[in-house]
């Protein structure tokens, strides 16, 4: 088997508030290999935009990621790289696309003006070059008239266009790898689906990888093949996405599909009880036992080991 | 577009300078006291003191002599000062070039100082540089300008003597030595603005700072630089535009006493003679002046703001 194109070994970022440590990722590890796409799920809190973040290094005090981690790129630890290296990786071989696209485009410039700066902070191009490839790029994630959109300011478009420039953003570089944080979440539900479709066809046409982070367990299935499932900072249950989601072998995951709501099915939703516990003061053990209704005084005592089930299908429970 | 804003920004302003014209005509003749009596002294025999009030129209009732007040102002007529004996117009005229000069070289200063000063402060947050930064500009909001002036003038112009303490030598004639004069009292003039402008610019860029699109600029690799001076910074200087805008008020009225302690002969000691004198049409003519620069300053602003903003609608 060659590399993978991504590895994350025992990343652990903890945030140092003035509240206490926060151990928003606390060792998780993953692999990723060329042209694929893995989902990353769990409720908000569970440290998945983190682990996003920190795979782009973009963890700033009192964030820190520890020493320890190690995150493996093209055979290049991540956390190594000088920062001025790093800034050369950072939307060039891995972009992100962001939750909110309503706020992470810069209101005071055109569309233009915006895209050519980041294709030319990579790209030895002249401005007029460069403002060719962005109307390339518009037309690519299916913006109209993109020869006078280009002049136009944010303000100009609406939500989902503006994540169509955003991805267009992210795609100019050609980069090995997107991740994608909740790239839909802020967006009405047809514009979801559009917005999935077009990630999924540039992920094939340009044969990116994809790390799509959500708690949106309906869209996943769409796009990934894997899916990872986060709490508290660590990883729950790995697998295939349509075996993950038709047996979810963790109680956490089970949890999570009987609180999706089901338009064929009337009736009652059955949400997880209890909260997610305090960042600050997570519970030993097992980090879900307080709200597991199979939790043992095992569970609470020691973390379950993360076991392979079967070929590419891991828990970390002691059911099994 | 942009032409057509300004020029109904403009228009927009005449109802307001009517408003202040009118307003500075009522106010003054509300006021106790009569400004013929003062001008002939109590010693004056009642036929003179009639013949002035005839000859000054104060003879008529108050409404013709409002009348008759719009009518000069709209050809640029502001009347005859009683202590000067000279066309209000002319007196403002001579003096404006001396007290712009100290109020454009008061908010250069502030400006000039403490944008840098507050981006600096943002960008070291906490640390002792940015603590050190906010102090100065605590010291100059909260010292009084004339408190500033005594320090100043002490330490700088009387025991390094360094800088001349008063006067003014105007910058045509000679720029340099001009400019030592104003130095210490735009310094003393613009402290308050400065102290202002630096606050306002630091929590300004730490919020933008903290924003998505500058997240994602990083994520984007952009250069550092790149996002705080351009991306960054554009947004961040919204409010402190604002801030400097009406700020711009308080350096006309400190102008005041600041040119009376500088010894300098701008409008605001003209302003301050002509209160002392109830020089009626003086007064009416200082008081549409400082108007007048007050609503140009408030254009520019909005100009600005539009030039920055896009999201600013010209209609």
């Amino acid at each position: 088997m060659t590399d993978p194109l991504l590895s994350v070994e025992n990343l652990r970022t903890y945030f140092y508030t003035p509240y206490g440590v926060v151990k928003a990722v606390n060792g998780v590890n993953f692999e990723l290999e060329s042209g694929k796409a893995l989902g990353i799920i769990g409720e908000s809190g569970s440290g998945k935009t983190v682990t996003g973040l920190s795979i782009m290094r973009l963890i700033f005090p009192p964030g820190k990621i520890l020493k320890g981690s190690r995150i493996m790129f093209q055979g290049e630890d991540l956390l190594l790289k000088p920062e001025n290296e790093m800034r050369s990786v950072r939307g060039n071989r891995i972009s992100m696309v962001f939750q909110d696209p309503m706020t992470s485009l810069n209101p005071v410039f055109t569309i233009g003006e915006q895209l050519t700066r980041v294709i030319q902070t990579h790209q030895d191009l002249t401005k007029k070059e460069a403002i060719e490839k962005a109307i390339t790029l518009l037309k690519e994630v299916g913006i109209s008239d993109p020869e006078k959109r280009i002049k136009n300011y944010p303000h100009q478009f609406s939500g989902g266009m503006r994540q169509r420039v955003l991805i267009a953003m992210a795609i100019s570089c050609h980069p090995n790898l997107i991740i994608a944080d909740e790239p839909t979440t802020a967006l009405d539900v047809t514009t979801q689906a559009k917005i999935i479709e077009l990630l999924k066809d540039l992920q094939r046409k340009i044969g990116t990888s994809l790390i799509f982070i959500t708690h949106d367990l309906a869209l996943i299935s769409e796009i990934v093949s894997e899916v990872i499932v986060m709490y508290c900072g660590m990883i729950l249950e790995r697998g295939e996405v349509d075996e993950l989601l038709s047996e979810p072998l963790h109680p956490y995951t089970e949890g999570l599909l009987h609180s999706l709501p089901d338009v064929n099915i009337k009736g009652d939703l059955q949400p997880i009880e209890g909260t997610i516990p305090s960042p600050i003061n997570p519970p030993s053990g097992c980090k879900f036992h307080p709200r597991c209704k199979h939790a043992t005084v095992e569970c609470r005592e020691d973390v379950p080991e993360f076991k392979k089930i079967r070929s590419d299908r891991y828990v970390s429970c002691i059911l099994y | 577009m942009r032409t057509e804003y300004i020029i109904n920004r403009l228009i927009q302003v005449l109802p307001v300078m009517l408003g202040i014209i009118t307003l500075a005509f009522v106010m003054l003749r509300l006021a106790p006291g009569d400004p013929i009596t003062i001008y002939m002294g109590v010693r004056a025999s009642e036929e003179d003191l009639q013949y002035l009030r005839h000859l000054y129209g104060f003879d008529k009732p108050i409404y013709l002599q409002y009348i008759d007040y719009l009518k000069r102002i709209a050809v640029g007529d502001f009347g005859t000062s009683i202590s000067y004996q000279k066309p209000v117009f002319d007196i403002i005229l001579k003096r404006l070039p001396v007290t712009l000069s100290l109020v454009l070289y008061s908010l250069g200063f502030s400006v000039i100082v403490a944008i840098p000063a507050g981006i600096y402060s943002a960008l070291h947050k906490n640390r002792i540089s940015d603590h050190i930064v906010r102090f100065i500009s605590l010291i100059g909001v909260s010292i009084p300008r004339f408190f500033t002036a005594i320090l100043l003038i002490y330490m700088l112009g009387y025991y390094l003597e360094i800088l001349p303490i008063s006067g003014y030598v105007p910058l045509r004639e000679d720029f340099v030595k001009g400019s030592m004069h104003l130095i210490l009292p735009a310094v003393s003039l613009g402290g308050a603005l400065m102290g202002y402008t630096m606050r306002v610019m630091r929590s300004s860029m730490l919020e933008v700072l903290g924003e998505n699109y500058i997240k994602a600029a990083r994520a984007f690799g952009l250069q550092e630089k790149v996002v705080v001076w351009r991306y960054a910074l554009r947004n961040a200087l919204l409010p402190v535009i604002t801030i400097i805008g009406l700020q711009f008020s308080t350096l006309l009225g400190g102008s005041i006493i600041i040119e009376e302690i500088f010894g300098i002969e701008g409008i605001g000691r003209l302003t301050y003679r002509a209160l002392l004198a109830r020089d009626y049409p003086l007064i009416q003519g200082v008081v549409i002046y400082y108007s007048f620069l007050f609503l140009l300053s408030v254009i520019i602003v909005d100009v600005l703001y539009a030039i920055i903003d896009p999201r600013i609608k010209y209609e």
